[in-house]
């Protein structure tokens, strides 16, 4: 549905993207994560048609960009990071100016109309005029406006930027409901929306794809272990790292004294909490003073934290 | 041509949804009125004989195209620097549609809402007609004369704005680049045709005594296509940026 290959683009000297690559799938949810600056619009007004790549390739449901802008227009929905609201007309005008601009004509854009403001809920404000409406609500006069030709793929660009608690879960909501039956890629840099609303995840950082990896994956991935020590932390780790059944183990970030242990598959397999207890007492035995024991998941959060040092960490060098 | 008239539509309706379109309305119509009242005055009280089209009406639209130099770009400004500065512009850019009929649109808006002030303008014309005999060609060719001078201030201060996001600069930029392109004409040395054809004022005072050449049609719709491919260019040449 959307495929990316080679990527790049330039203002002026300035290498904004360096060669991204991704594809997503029909019906996925993909999140573009990245702290801000780190090319997530450029990439996303490309995509829309909005923006010429540089070079590279960008397809859109086979169309590209380049060549088929047209195509490529009338197959997606674009909500940008500033929404573009007319606010002086009333939320059904503004719609159907959109649907008219999309060439809709007639009872099929009445329809659309209607289904549009049905879909992002705003039929109780559609007489209201758009700049006298709360900023929950005129985004999702915003996605109304994405939304009224029927895109086979939306690309929302921070979406629930700037709104409150209660708009935010709406407009998630809004937005799971509208991916069963379209691509969905949206963007953030606030990775709860991304873990909350996305099937994959495309981390990019300084024009760059750091890290793509599928939150099912991660959510299947099995746990690691910390085990906090009221001393002798160092030896406690030596002595775990020993073990045949421990995979790979580690001093916790942050947390002095504490050890994050991965075990190996065989050790999870009939009883891991025993396994844990079991392991427990004979460091208990080996005389190390044991203060905690605690389950740690290793989420899209750590892994994010992680590209973003590692590679700035990289650049800086 | 759906999406051109969609934008054209839309704009119009926000001139009149804004103080802008009003306010400019007044300013017309003051100037107008006053204007009017001053020339019919000051024809009957030094007891000249008034030639209602030519004195009256020709003074009239002539001094309407001065002042159109600097109202038109207020439309032009809104329409699309402002449009650029608030992003909504994006949501012409992201639909399937071509720049001209964007830049169309933009122009088309403009042009119903001067074309309703023009005929509103029309009471004038009739109040002579109620007391003279005026030469119905001859004002019709006045009134021609205006719409064209808009329609080539509306093209340049469209080409203006889509140099910039800055309402201000666009607004004065378009001033400013208009009365260049007056002041182009009389450059030492230009060719005839030059001087002929960049004096729009003179070509619209041509028009209001009633001159109607077929040059000075294609004069406007040169002017008018010229400003509009390049304002088009400027549009295409955003998703180019670099």
């Amino acid at each position: 549905m959307i495929e990316v290959r080679d990527l790049v683009k330039f203002y002026g000297d300035r290498k904004v993207l360096h060669g991204l690559s991704f594809t997503v799938g029909v019906g996925r949810v993909c999140g573009f994560l990245g702290p801000n600056g780190s090319g997530k619009s450029t990439t996303m007004d490309i995509l829309a048609g909005l923006l010429g790549p540089s070079d590279g390739d960008v397809k859109i449901c086979g169309y590209d960009v380049v060549t088929q802008s047209k195509e490529v227009k009338s197959q997606v929905g674009y909500l940008p990071d500033n929404p573009p609201l007319h606010r002086e007309m009333t939320v059904v005008d503004f719609v159907t100016y959109v649907a008219k601009l999309r060439g809709m004509k007639g009872a099929a854009r009445k329809q659309a109309v209607d289904r549009t403001l049905e879909e992002c809920d705003v039929v109780d404000v559609a007489d209201r005029v758009v700049g006298n409406l709360s900023k929950g609500y005129r985004q999702r006069v915003a996605l109304c406006s994405a939304l009224v030709h029927h895109p086979k793929v939306l690309i929302l660009d921070e979406p629930t930027e700037g709104l409150d608690p209660n708009q935010i879960v709406h407009i998630r909501n809004l937005i799971q409901k509208l991916a069963r039956e379209r691509t969905v890629i949206l963007s953030s840099h606030i990775l709860s929306e991304v873990q909350a609303t996305c099937a994959d995840v495309i981390i990019i950082n300084n024009g760059r794809i750091a890290a793509k990896t599928s939150l099912t994956e991660e959510e299947t991935r099995r746990p690691q272990v910390v085990f906090s020590f009221a001393s002798g932390a160092d030896s406690a780790l030596a002595w775990l790292r020993e073990k045949n059944f421990v995979q790979g183990a580690k001093a916790h970030e942050g947390t002095v004294g504490a050890v994050v242990v991965d075990f190996r598959e065989d050790f999870w397999e009939g009883g891991g909490a025993e396994n844990v207890a079991r392991l427990n007492s004979q460091l208990v035995q080996g005389g190390f003073g044991v203060s905690g024991i605690s389950q740690h998941k290793a989420g899209i959060e750590e892994l994010f934290f992680n590209v973003i040092k590692s590679q700035n960490q990289i650049a800086a060098h | 041509m759906n999406a051109t008239l969609a934008i054209a539509q839309r704009d119009f309706k926000g001139f009149f949804g804004t103080p802008v379109g009003w306010i400019a309305a007044c300013i017309m119509f003051l100037v107008a009125g006053l204007l009017f009242y001053i020339v019919t005055f000051g024809l009957i009280t030094r007891g000249q004989a008034v030639d209602p089209v030519s004195e009256i009406l020709g003074s009239l639209t002539g001094f309407l195209n001065y002042i159109n130099i600097f109202i038109v770009p207020i439309f032009t400004m809104r329409v699309m620097s402002e449009e650029l500065a608030q992003g909504t512009y994006r949501l012409q850019a992201s639909a399937p549609i071509s720049s001209w009929s964007i830049i169309g649109g933009k122009f088309l808006g403009i042009m119903f809402f001067f074309g309703v002030i023009g005929l509103l303008m029309l009471v004038y014309p009739l109040f002579v007609a109620v007391f003279a005999q005026p030469d119905y060609k001859v004002m019709l060719s006045g009134w021609l004369g205006l719409i064209l001078n808009i329609a080539a201030v509306v093209s340049i201060g469209l080409f203006i704005g889509t140099l910039t996001k800055n309402a201000v600069i666009s607004y004065l930029g378009s001033v400013f680049f208009i009365i260049l392109f007056l002041f182009s004409g009389y450059i030492q040395g230009a060719p005839e045709w030059y001087q002929r054809s960049v004096n729009i004022l003179e070509l619209g005072n041509d028009l209001s005594r009633g001159i109607l050449k077929t040059s000075s049609l294609a004069i406007y719709a040169a002017i008018c296509g010229l400003f509009l491919f390049l304002a088009r260019l400027v549009l295409e040449s955003k998703r180019w940026r670099v």
